[in-house]
C-alpha cells in the first residue's frame, strides 16, 4: 500500500511542475513553420478545418465550398454553437487544440487568443492596403493586423415600423429625446403598442439601447472607450456619459416605453413585433435585415415598405459600428506549415479572387476597395449602408474588455430592478480594471 | 391476530453449523494474509479513476485559484488572494455564493417533500403505481438544457402556466423568470422536477426495506396513519433520508445547465449561481478567476457535504 501511495505522489508531484509555469493554452510553443503571409502563400495541404459559428448564413459557408471545390481542398467545417461561441473557442483554444482556419470576433475578445503567440501576423497581406482605416480600431493589437475582416460591419441601432409612424405623425429619431417623445405619443395614442420592444431574456439585445446607441455622440466627440483605456476617464466618474446612458434606460423602462415582458423576452419575438406592427421599435444590430425578410415571406420589397433603420444617440445621430462575427478570420499558428499556406490561401481567396462572389451573395456593401457594390441591393440595407457613411463611430465596448462580457448582464438586472445605474457603472469599472491589469493592456 | 417480536440473537450461537460453514469458507480463500496481499489489484481502476479525474485535477486547480492566469498571456504567475479580492469588489464572489446556496436548498427542500411524498402514493407494487413512476422518473431522462429550454416557454408571460392561472384569476401576465427571486425560485423548481423522480425510487425503495410488521404492531398499539409515517416509517427511512438530502443539496450546489437553458444568470446576477459565474469568467479569457471560482464550489461542497452527512448518519444511529 505504501508502494501505492508513493507512486500516486510522484505522479502528482510530476503532473504538478509539468503544469506549474506554462500555461497549457496559450503557453503552445509557436510552430515555426515560416509560412510568409505577404499573399503569396500557396496551396499545399488536402485538407483544412475551419472553426465557424453555427449560424452563419449560407453565403459565407459558400465561400469556403468555393474555395474547397476549386484548389481540390476538403474544407472540414466544424460548427460551434452560437449561443457559447465565445466561451467554447476558449475552452478548446485553452486545451491546445487549433483550427487551420478561426472565424472569430475582431473586437478585443480575440485578444484573449493570445495573438502574438499563436496567431500568423497578416500585416502584410494585401487586403489590408484595402481595407481602409478599419484595423486601426478592429482586427489588431500592438501594430500588428490578425484579422480579415470581409463582411460589411454590423450597426447597433434601430429598427422601426414605417407605417405606425406615419399613421401618428412620427419622425425616425435622431436623439434619446425624440425616443421619449416618441414613446409619450405612442402611449397616448396607440396604448396597444409598445414603444420599444426589449429583449432581456436574450439578454445581448440590451447593451445596444442600453448604452451603444447613447454612447455614440461620446465617442464622437471625445473617444471616450480611448480615454478609459488611458485611463483618462472611468465609467463612474461624475458627469460620465455612460453613467448617463444607464439612467436614460431606465427613464425608459421607467416611462413604460417597454414590452411588458422586456425582462424575458426573446429577439426573435421582437422582429416580429416590429413587422406585424404590435411594437413600434427595436434596438438591434442590422445583420438581422434577413429576420424581417423572412416575416415578410422574403419580399424585400415588403420589408423595404413597413421597416425603417434610425440611429439615435444621446444627442445627434450616431450609428454604432462593430466588425461582424461572421466572415472575420484568424489563421492560427499549427506549426503544420503546408496547412498554413493552404489557410493563408484561402484567405488570400475570400479577400481577392472570390471576395466579389461573396459580396455579390450577401448583397451587402463591400468593405475591400476594388469590388463592385452589388446589384438589387434593398431599400433597408441600403438605408443602413448610408448610415454608416453618414455619420458612425466604433461601438464604444469594443475594446474594453472584461466590461463587454458583463455589460449585458448589468442592463437586465437595472430591467429587474436589481441594479441602479450608479452600482451597474462602479461594477462596470471594476470588471475593465481587473481585466485590463490581467491582460496587461499598455499602461495597467 | 398477536405477533411478538424476536430478540436479536447471535445466529452462529444458535446455529453451530453455520460457524462450521465459514470456518471452511475461510479455509478455502486461504490465510488472512493471503487476503490482504490480493485485494489491492481489485481496488486499482477505481483508485486510478479518482486520482486522475478528481484528486489530481482538484490538486492542480488549487494552485490555479490564485494565480494570474488569462488567454492573454503565455505566463503563469502567482498573485495570491487577488482573483478573490477582484470577485468580490466586483459583487460576484459572494451574490454568487448566496445564490448558489439558496438555489441549492430551495431545490433539495422542493426534491424531498415532492419525493417522499410521492413515494408514499406510489409505494405499492401495482400497474397504476408503475405507470405512475415511470410518467414521473421521465424528466431525469431529459436532457438538462432541454428541461431548461422547456420550461423556459412555460414559464413565460405568455406560456401555459400563465394561461392556466388566468382561466381562475382572470389575466395573469407574470414573468416568472423577469423577477429576481422568482426566477431563482423557478430555476432551482426545475432543478428539483428534473431530478424528483430518482430521489421518488431512492425513497419507495426505503419504504419497501421497511417490515410491514413493524405498522401491523403500531396499528395495535393505536397509532393512526400519521402517527406510523412519523414515528415509525420517516424514522427507519433514516438511510434513504440521508442519500437523498445530501446528493440533491450537493448536486444543487454545482447547477449550471438548466439555469444558462432558461435565464443565463440573469435578470441581473439574480440567478448567477457559482457556476454560471465560471463560465462567464471562462469565456472572457480569465481561467484564473474561473479557477477560483471553481475552488469556492469545492469548499462549499466539502464544507456542507461532510457535516450534513455527519448529522444526518448520528441522525440515523439515533432512528
Amino acid at each position: 500500500m505504501k508502494t501505492i501511495v508513493k507512486a500516486a505522489g510522484v505522479v502528482t508531484a510530476v503532473a504538478l511542475s509539468l503544469t506549474a509555469c506554462s500555461n497549457p493554452g496559450p503557453g503552445r510553443n509557436d510552430g515555426g513553420a515560416g509560412v510568409t503571409a505577404d499573399g503569396t502563400a500557396k496551396v499545399k495541404a488536402k485538407e483544412l478545418t475551419v472553426w465557424t459559428n453555427a449560424a452563419d448564413t449560407p453565403a459565407i459557408r459558400d465561400v469556403y465550398k468555393r474555395f474547397g471545390d476549386k484548389f481540390g481542398v476538403k474544407m472540414n467545417i466544424v460548427s460551434i454553437s452560437a449561443d457559447a461561441y465565445e466561451s467554447q473557442v476558449q475552452t478548446k483554444w485553452a486545451s491546445g487544440d487549433r483550427p487551420d482556419i478561426l472565424e472569430y470576433h475582431a473586437t478585443s475578445l480575440f485578444w484573449a487568443l493570445n495573438p502574438a503567440k499563436n496567431l500568423v501576423d497578416m500585416s502584410r497581406m494585401p487586403y489590408v492596403a484595402k481595407s481602409g482605416k478599419i484595423y486601426d480600431v478592429a482586427g489588431s493589437l500592438e501594430g500588428k493586423v490578425y484579422a480579415a475582416i470581409t463582411d460589411t460591419p454590423a450597426l447597433m441601432d434601430m429598427f422601426y415600423n414605417k407605417k405606425l409612424f406615419e399613421k401618428y405623425g412620427l419622425q425616425a429619431p435622431k436623439t434619446y429625446a425624440d425616443i421619449e417623445s416618441i414613446c409619450t405619443t405612442l402611449k397616448k395614442k396607440a396604448p396597444s403598442v409598445a414603444p420599444i420592444w426589449e429583449s432581456g431574456g436574450s439578454v445581448w439585445p440590451t447593451q445596444i439601447l442600453g448604452g451603444l446607441m447613447y454612447m455614440g455622440s461620446a465617442q464622437k466627440s471625445e473617444d471616450w472607450a480611448d480615454q478609459v483605456l488611458k485611463k483618462k476617464t472611468t465609467f463612474d466618474a461624475p458627469g460620465s456619459p455612460y453613467t448617463a446612458a444607464l439612467e436614460e434606460y431606465k427613464k425608459l423602462h421607467d416611462m413604460g416605453c417597454f414590452n411588458k415582458d422586456a425582462t424575458t423576452a426573446k429577439f426573435e419575438d421582437s422582429v416580429k413585433a416590429v413587422s406585424e406592427g404590435t411594437a413600434a421599435m427595436v434596438a438591434l444590430h442590422s445583420g438581422l435585415i434577413s429576420m424581417f425578410n423572412d416575416q415578410f415571406g422574403g419580399d424585400t420589397a415588403k420589408t423595404d415598405a413597413t421597416i425603417g433603420f434610425a440611429y439615435p444617440s444621446a444627442d445627434g445621430a450616431v450609428s454604432a459600428w462593430a466588425p461582424n462575427l461572421s466572415g472575420t478570420w484568424y489563421v492560427p499558428k499549427t506549426g503544420d506549415g503546408a496547412k498554413e499556406s493552404t489557410a493563408l490561401a484561402f484567405i488570400q481567396y475570400a479577400t481577392g479572387a472570390g471576395y466579389q462572389d461573396y459580396v455579390n451573395a450577401t448583397k451587402t456593401f463591400p468593405v475591400l476597395d476594388g469590388a463592385t457594390p452589388p446589384t438589387g441591393v434593398q431599400g433597408l440595407a441600403q438605408q443602413v449602408a448610408d448610415a454608416y457613411k453618414d455619420s458612425s463611430q466604433l461601438a464604444f465596448n469594443s475594446n474594453l474588455i472584461g466590461y463587454n462580457s458583463q455589460g449585458a448582464a448589468y442592463l437586465t438586472g437595472i430591467l429587474s430592478g436589481s441594479e441602479t445605474p450608479a452600482d451597474a457603472a462602479k461594477k462596470s469599472q471594476k470588471a475593465f480594471e481587473q481585466a485590463a491589469t490581467a491582460a496587461g493592456l499598455p499602461g495597467w | 391476530m398477536t405477533m411478538k417480536i424476536q430478540p436479536m440473537v447471535d445466529n452462529e450461537a444458535a446455529d453451530p453449523s453455520r460457524k462450521a460453514g465459514r470456518q471452511r469458507l475461510r479455509a478455502d480463500r486461504g490465510s488472512p494474509r493471503g487476503l490482504h496481499r490480493h485485494w489491492w489489484p481489485f481496488a486499482i481502476p477505481a483508485v486510478a479513476l479518482t486520482w486522475l479525474f478528481f484528486l489530481i485535477p482538484f490538486v492542480l486547480n488549487i494552485r490555479f485559484a490564485f494565480t494570474q492566469w488569462t488567454g492573454f498571456s503565455d505566463v503563469i504567475s502567482w498573485n495570491g488572494l487577488k482573483n478573490f479580492r477582484g470577485l468580490i469588489d466586483q459583487g460576484i464572489l459572494w451574490k454568487s455564493i448566496e445564490v448558489t446556496l439558496v438555489y441549492a436548498g430551495i431545490a433539495m427542500v422542493i426534491q424531498n417533500v415532492f419525493s417522499l411524498g410521492m413515494a408514499v402514493l406510489l409505494q405499492r407494487t401495482n400497474r397504476i403505481n408503475s405507470f405512475f413512476r415511470s410518467v414521473f422518473f421521465l424528466p431525469v431522462l431529459l436532457s438538462p438544457l432541454a428541461a431548461g429550454y422547456i420550461w423556459s416557454a412555460i414559464l413565460s408571460p405568455t406560456g401555459p402556466l400563465n394561461n392556466a392561472i388566468g382561466l381562475v384569476f382572470g389575466n395573469f401576465d407574470y414573468a416568472w423568470l423577469g423577477h429576481p427571486f422568482a426566477a431563482l425560485a423557478s430555476v432551482a423548481f426545475i432543478d428539483a422536477w428534473k431530478w424528483s423522480g430518482l430521489v421518488t425510487l431512492v425513497y419507495i425503495a426505503g419504504l419497501n426495506a421497511i417490515p410491514d410488521s413493524l405498522s401491523e404492531a403500531a396499528v395495535i398499539d393505536g397509532a393512526n396513519a400519521w402517527q406510523r409515517f412519523w414515528r415509525i416509517k420517516f424514522r427507519l427511512l433514516a438511510p434513504a433520508f440521508t442519500f437523498s438530502v445530501v446528493v440533491t443539496f450537493i448536486g444543487a450546489l454545482g447547477a449550471f445547465d438548466i439555469v444558462q437553458a432558461t435565464t443565463q444568470g440573469g435578470p441581473g446576477n439574480a440567478t448567477t449561481v457559482l457556476n454560471i459565474a465560471m463560465f462567464s469568467q471562462y469565456a472572457g479569457g480569465f481561467f484564473g478567476t474561473a479557477s477560483s471560482l471553481s475552488l469556492v464550489v469545492t469548499i462549499l461542497v466539502i464544507a456542507l457535504g461532510v457535516p450534513l452527512i455527519a448529522f444526518l448518519r448520528r441522525r440515523e444511529v439515533e432512528a
